[in-house]
């Protein structure tokens, strides 16, 4: 029992992981609240469901649309709000809610009509793992998490378009002057976060019920994760993201789910107001 | 006052005149009551937000203030039996006890984005707080407390039940005509000045004597006890509050009358919540389509017009002057 | 008699130090100039007096009393007002409205009065109207009071901030290089008016970077380095100074 705990903290840890890194790229570099990113995740998921269950594709076909269809999606947002609107944080705000209105009303419109939305996870079963059965469905999510974790870091690290993206979190006026294509990184950062949000909310999917309003809750606390971390900070995301996966899994076992939610806001008023760099992060500008 | 003075206010005159006929001239039909009441709760909640957005803090939380004023409000009426014209200002003095100390550190020392998302942290945990059912016999969990009573009457003036919506509506009237009076006031005062020098520089304002956090402070005053009031006025109205009255959503479509509308003056929040207000109400034919219109809206908005509706109107009148050239 | 007293001031960012031991008085009704290369720790010498910057170690005395801990607005109303070495106005009020809301700490307008409008409150305003014109004034800007601050050219806005400054009816003004960016015409007008200034019984440290005006001006001289004062003396002994000779060269 305690050992499923264990398992269950780590594969909510991997996912809110994905939201995180996403999040702290865009904001890192983009420097604005991407609100809708929430909503991004719940679209995955609905997508996923519909071509699984009226479609009838596979998981895996499913899923690979659902992210391509996403990461346009976030790519739309970018080019056609947040960079005309880079200047204004007040018009973005309002902007980015229009677009989280539009895209839960038209989930709730093309997919309202399921009473409860499902996905399950194809292959049953589970591995032993030193004594102790992990299913094959969250190991899958575990090891697709990490997979792209890594890739992400290689990316970052050995890339041009890695290493221009961290150029362009320290120092956006410096790195432009370099000949760095600003515009086009951005594009890159979303297309990236759209991804791993889309691959986050088809995890979620699988685990949970799909709604419309699913993309709240992922998006508030992958800000959390980002602030306790450090912004732009994709390390800190990451031990973060097991720090508060860990500590809603086993909250959400001893009390009821509002008292783990309201410690969870505890903590990232706290963060802002005792450490607004994180804990691994940089002074706060 | 001048004559000049005279000729400029009458206009809003005639308005504020217009909209103490309102009320009467349709007692019957009760839906346009009902709409009235709720715009003129939106614009108190709308002229909240704008000045906390003149100090340069974006806020998506100002539900928070009405959570906290529509509870208060309630349970003193109801448990401690007091009048509602006590707890009314009781209401906003609760808002500003809990707002100001909670939300201090934040105030002075966070910006943009930061200072958002503590707003935003703020005003869930309230809702959870409220929604707990370990503390249901309190705040009544998930469903909230029901059965609020409307006003009691007034000594010398009982033939007015406040139980209706058209002497409601006439408080709510009052109200907001006050709150907006005191917003225009600061406005044209020296104060106001001081808010958008703050806005500016925090540092110059302070190196040239003024105390930043005295007026921060004053400002976020004003604005948890105009949310307190704002939430108990509905609270009175509904007879029924619960949690999700006052959460997030709430809390940007209080941002989004004023972001709509304009902040430059108090005339951008009071049409920002009359339009936004309104139009909801009308998609409601189409439900399914409603938060899809309303969000589209939302976006060619942002889009266009980079200051609010009011703008609009320099942009027609800077076209025209283009073209005459 | 020293209107102000600097002893052992020392400010450290981290493991920097930034300021160290610093020991400087300031005699009253004089124009003191503080010299040295870049990084030397002037400004931060100013950031500590006007209570910006937290002291590490250390006392500065205004008339005999301890200011370190006072907060900025607090330490404006004592009299001691600064500029900024990157010219810092209000950029979207106009040079009246920057005038106006400078002079509000000795306007005494509070809060109830300014949102009711009272009567006393309208006298306040005036008062606080001419005071302003009065100074814009006597810095030659009257014309440009509709031009809002981010317009002017650089030479007005720094004239704007000394406007700013003398609103505040300094006891002490600490000037932040005053006259970068400006030429020489210029340079005379705005070193005139700060003699008018100093002759009107205001005590001027003097940050710059231009020796000329540093020699011409300054009755006295402090030179540092390195957070530490390497020279004090009148312009005379600071130029035979060959510790300032190398400091400069060297940094060269």
């Amino acid at each position: 029992m305690a050992t499923q705990a264990f398992i269950f903290a780590l594969t909510t840890s991997f996912i809110y992981m994905l939201m995180a890194v996403g999040l702290t790229l865009i904001y890192g570099i983009l420097h604005i609240l991407n609100l809708a990113h929430g909503e991004l995740y719940m679209v995955a998921a609905n997508v996923t469901f519909f071509l699984l269950h009226d479609l009838g594709f596979n998981l895996s076909t499913a899923a690979v649309i659902s992210i391509i269809i996403v990461c346009l999606m976030a790519i739309v947002i970018e080019k056609g709000l947040l960079w005309p609107l880079r200047d204004s944080f007040l018009r973005v705000v309002l902007g980015i809610v229009g677009v989280q209105l539009v895209l839960m009303g038209s989930v709730l419109l093309i997919f309202g009509k399921y009473a409860e939305k499902y996905v399950s996870f194809p292959i049953a079963g589970n591995l032993q793992i030193l004594g102790t059965p992990v299913s094959y469905h969250r190991l899958t999510i575990i090891g697709i998490a990490g997979v792209l974790m890594t890739g992400l870091y290689l990316f970052l690290k050995f890339s041009k378009h890695g290493q221009a993206m961290y150029a362009l979190e320290q120092n956006s006026e410096g790195a432009a002057l370099q000949g760095i294509n600003v515009a086009r990184i951005r594009l890159l950062a979303m297309g990236i976060a759209g991804v791993l949000a889309a691959v986050a909310g088809i995890a979620a999917g699988t685990l949970t019920t799909i709604t419309h309003t699913m993309g709240g809750i992922p998006l508030i606390y992958g800000l959390t994760i980002v602030l306790l971390g450090g912004i732009g900070s994709v390390p800190g995301c990451i031990i973060g993201a097991f720090i508060i996966g860990f500590i809603e899994t086993y909250l959400s076992i001893y009390t009821d789910i509002h008292i783990t939610s309201m410690v969870i806001f505890m903590i990232l008023i706290l963060i802002l107001y005792f450490r607004p760099g994180g804990l691994l992060g940089h002074e706060l500008k | 006052m001048s004559s000049n003075r005279l000729s400029k206010s009458i206009p809003y005159l005639i308005l504020i005149g217009l909209s103490f006929l309102f009320p009467f001239l349709f007692q019957e039909k009760k839906f346009c009551l009902h709409l009235f009441i709720i715009i003129m709760l939106n614009i108190i909640f709308a002229l909240g937000v704008r000045l906390t957005l003149l100090m340069g803090l974006p806020t998506l939380g100002h539900a928070a203030f009405a959570l906290i004023g529509a509870y208060t409000s309630a349970l003193l009426v109801m448990e401690v039996h007091i009048s509602f014209w006590l707890a009314l200002p009781l209401a906003g003095l609760a808002a500003v006890i809990i707002g100001v100390p909670v939300c201090y550190p934040a105030l002075m020392r966070l910006r943009g984005g930061y200072f958002l998302l503590v707003t935003l942290a703020f005003v869930e945990f309230l809702v959870l707080l409220c929604t707990l059912p370990s503390w249901a016999g309190v705040f009544g969990g998930f469903e909230g407390i029901m059965r609020i009573p409307a006003p009691n009457s007034l000594p010398g003036l009982s033939a007015i039940k406040f139980s209706s919506k058209l002497s409601y509506s006439y408080i709510v009237l009052i109200i907001t005509l006050l709150v907006a009076l005191f917003m225009y006031r600061i406005d044209n005062s020296q104060f106001r000045r001081l808010i958008d020098a703050t806005r500016q520089s925090d540092i110059l304002t302070e190196c040239i004597g003024i105390s930043v956090a005295r007026i921060k402070v004053i400002t976020f005053i004003i604005v948890c006890f105009s949310g307190g009031i704002g939430g108990s006025l509905f609270a009175h109205y509904q007879h029924h509050i619960c949690p999700a009255d006052f959460g997030i959503w709430p809390s940007i479509y209080m941002l989004l009358y004023v972001v709509f509308g304009g902040m430059g003056t108090i005339f951008g929040p009071i049409i920002g919540a009359l339009i936004l207000t309104i139009v909801p109400e009308i998609l409601r034919f189409a439900p399914m389509m409603e938060a899809i219109i309303f969000g589209s809206l939302l976006i060619v908005v942002a889009l266009v017009l980079p200051h609010g509706l009011l703008s609009l109107r320099y942009q027609i009148l800077s076209f025209f002057k283009s073209v005459i050239k | 008699m020293a209107i102000l007293k600097i002893q052992n001031l020392t400010k450290y960012f981290g493991g920097l130090c930034a300021v160290k031991e610093l020991n400087l008085c300031v005699e009253e009704g004089e124009i003191l100039g503080l010299i040295g290369p870049n990084g030397a720790g002037k400004t931060t010498v100013y950031n500590m007096i006007t209570g910006i910057c937290r002291t590490t170690k250390g006392k500065i005395l205004f008339r005999g009393k301890d200011i370190v801990g006072l907060k900025p607005h607090k330490i404006a109303e004592k009299g001691i007002v600064r500029t900024f070495q990157l010219t810092t106005l209000f950029p979207n009020f106009t040079v009246l409205e920057n005038m106006l809301t400078a002079g509000h700490l000795h306007s005494k307008i509070g809060f109830l009065e300014a949102v009711l409008g009272t009567p006393g409150c309208h006298k306040k305003e005036e008062d606080l109207l001419h005071g302003a014109m009065e100074i814009l004034n006597f810095l030659g800007i009257v014309p440009l009071r509709e031009e809002f601050a981010r317009n002017l050219s650089h030479g007005f806005q720094q004239l704007l901030e000394i406007a700013i400054a003398l609103s505040i009816k300094p006891q002490i003004l600490l000037l932040d290089e005053p006259t970068s960016g400006m030429n020489a015409g210029e340079i005379k007008n705005v070193m005139n008016l700060i003699k008018e200034i100093l002759r009107r019984g205001v005590t001027i440290i003097l940050i710059e970077h231009n020796m000329r005006v540093i020699m011409d001006y300054c009755d006295r001289i402090a030179v540092l380095d390195y957070g530490t004062k390497i020279a004090e003396g009148t312009p005379e002994e600071v130029s035979k100074n060959k510790g300032v000779i190398e400091a400069y060269l060297g940094a060269g």
